[in-house]
């Protein structure tokens, strides 16, 4: 890959994954996952455009910066650089996306041209995929904290 | 599909990890990566 050279955990040994000693389950892990699971599901019955749907998105949205520069989590190293042949692929997707965006807002998401809110709006109408669209949300600022 | 195409053999195409990280590398990218998933969420489950 384009960043094969940086060692992903620089303290571990390359080479096979360490096991955990002794099988114990990740019961911490496991706890957080259900909390995390929790919190979506009950974030995910609240009516949009109130305040109550406003907080819940702005409280992980505070955890995430606290850890992310309060108290910084066990960051991956970054690539010193990154081949700009190969990010052009991703660029060009991108920028792809965002004129799609802004094309469908402008025209107000036509049939034949419709947004991605347009699109994604009706499936989130059900509380399950909702719970799991915001479980999902959640994960990835964990993630991005860690970048 | 760019994803499973960066993550071949010799590939050089980055990984959505290995960009992110780079992008992320100053303050000011970080910053900018994380209000936009912080708009993201704003966006799709606020509103």
């Amino acid at each position: 890959m384009a960043a094969d050279d940086v060692p992903r955990w620089p303290e571990r040994p390359p080479g096979r994954l360490q096991v955990r000693a002794g099988g114990r389950l990740p019961v911490r892990k496991i706890a957080i996952g259900a909390g995390l699971a929790a919190y979506s599901w009950i974030a995910a019955s609240t009516v949009p455009f109130t305040r109550n749907a406003l907080l819940v998105v702005l409280l992980p949205g505070t955890v995430v910066a606290v850890l992310a520069y309060g108290r910084p989590v066990r960051r991956i190293p970054p690539p010193d650089s990154i081949d700009v042949a190969g990010f052009s692929y991703w660029a060009v997707c991108i920028i792809a996306l965002f004129e799609w965006e802004a094309a469908a807002f402008r025209d107000n998401s036509l049939w034949w041209h419709p947004s991605l809110t347009a699109l994604i709006d009706p499936m989130l109408g059900a509380r399950p995929v909702k719970a799991a669209g915001i479980l999902v949300w959640l994960v990835t600022g964990w993630a991005l904290a860690r970048r | 599909m760019l994803e499973f195409l960066a993550r071949r053999e010799g590939s050089r195409i980055p990984t959505l990890g290995e960009w992110l990280g780079y992008v992320m590398r100053p303050r000011a990218g970080r910053l900018l990566i994380l209000l936009g998933w912080l708009w993201l969420g704003w966006h799709y489950f606020s509103r």
